[in-house]
């Protein structure tokens, strides 16, 4: 993801926000805590330049108007959109395609087991961007032995992700490749975008709690366990960086949010591989040699 | 999964839509189905009997669709169900709640069978 600069054109007051929480909350039932503060104003920020509005009291005013129908609408996704985008850290997509992919889809191609992990998968973006990534890496993907298990806490979150149903601006960002190949045509609707069935195919989605006991037997190839730490202790991170470890196969990838570092007995186990990215130690031979 | 084993709830308040809606999924020779005619009825049923798919109304007195959706989301069990919204208009608002509640997939009336066999088709697969 690009950013641009923080240009702090606006000024949003704390009655703006109040407003526009109020706005989400009768029209969504959504709460906007203050930590989404940031979010909201970024995202806002966007749409008031695009509308040449010089600040927030404008574009309340415009929300309430009977012409603001259709912002009322690009107010809703903005505030709506998960912050987990595909392809979100593209470099680890990169890295998947570019140096973990290869030998996987050539074990998978002469009858192996391929298993991949998005723990803590939230909406789901982050399990299908690796659906696509397979899948445009192996066209046949759907029919070898490859799964992606896909993992989180929330239950309704869960059936989000399964649902696999975005809105129309979640594919925006996306090359059209890889936008044709997860939202195919005749996946545009109503009420949006739904995932194409072969990638969906590749998918479990399964509830877990990363502190409680797993049912998983593992071995994992590629687990991504993403921004998921930041809401653990240190003890229970190093116990989970212990277990997610122990799951992975030899040479097995490991991929971890941009703030985010491994930390105690797992590093034992562990290299460091890139930028946020580790591999077990043990290769076997031939094994996801970088290319 | 084979159209015969698809099992599907029909939750509408109105009798004419609801024949309009049966009507499509005799056409699709989807024979095992049930109906409804309010939501928290349905959704005792459901927790009693659970289907595969349904397909609810937004607009009914009580519990409205999106209700329903909430409920079966946050119901043990039957949270999993694939769920479809007819609604007279997509209605941003409607569209958004929907989707973060979870619904598969939505259909605006008035909709042509065609229409609704795509529509089930992107949730449940090719039938």
């Amino acid at each position: 993801m690009t950013a641009a600069p923080a240009l702090r054109d606006f000024d949003l007051s704390d009655a703006d926000f109040a407003r526009i929480a109020a706005l989400v909350r009768r029209h969504l039932g959504i709460t906007l805590a203050d930590s989404k503060r940031p979010l909201v104003y970024s995202r806002l920020a966007r749409r008031l330049r695009a509308l040449r509005l010089d600040g927030f009291s404008a574009y309340l005013d415009l929300l309430a108007s009977p012409e603001g129908g259709a912002e009322r609408e690009e107010l809703i996704s903005a505030v709506t959109t998960n912050v987990t985008a595909f392809f979100r850290e593209s470099h680890h997509f990169d890295t998947l395609r570019g140096a973990a992919l290869p030998a996987l889809i050539d074990r998978a191609r002469a009858g192996g087991r391929v298993r991949l992990w998005s723990a803590g998968c939230a909406s789901g973006e982050e399990a299908y961007s690796l659906a696509a990534t397979l899948t445009a890496a192996c066209p046949d993907a759907c029919r070898r032995d490859i799964r992606i298990l896909a993992t989180d806490i929330d239950r309704a979150v869960l059936a989000r992700a399964e649902a696999g149903l975005f809105p129309a601006e979640a594919a925006r960002p996306l090359a059209p490749d890889l936008s044709r190949l997860i939202f195919p045509r005749d996946g545009h609707g109503p009420a949006g975008l739904t995932v194409a069935e072969p990638l969906r195919r590749l998918i479990r989605f399964r509830r877990l709690n990363l502190v409680e006991p797993w049912p998983m037997r593992g071995p994992f190839d590629v687990i991504f366990c993403r921004n998921v730490m930041i809401y653990f202790d240190r003890p229970a991170q190093e116990e989970i960086w212990q277990r997610l470890s122990a799951l992975l196969a030899p040479g097995g990838w490991l991929m971890i949010g941009h703030s985010e570092r491994v930390s105690g007995p797992a590093l034992a186990g562990l290299t460091v591989a890139g930028i946020t990215t580790y591999r077990k130690h043990g290769h076997s031979a031939g094994e996801g040699q970088p290319r | 999964m084979k159209r015969e084993d698809l099992k599907v709830m029909v939750v509408d308040d109105t009798a004419v839509s609801r024949g309009l809606i049966t009507q499509a999924l005799d056409w699709l020779q989807l024979g095992d189905y049930r109906t409804c005619a309010d939501g928290a009825e349905a959704l005792r049923a459901l927790q009693a009997k659970p289907v595969h798919l349904v397909i609810s109304d937004y607009h009914m007195p009580g519990l409205d669709g999106l209700g329903l959706l909430e409920a079966i989301r946050r119901s043990r069990g039957i949270e999993r169900t694939g769920f479809i919204l007819v609604t007279g208009r997509a209605d941003a608002t409607i569209v958004a709640r929907g989707r973060s509640l979870g619904m598969n997939n939505m259909i605006t009336k008035p909709f042509t069978r065609e229409q609704m066999r795509d529509c089930i088709e992107r949730v449940v697969g090719p039938l």
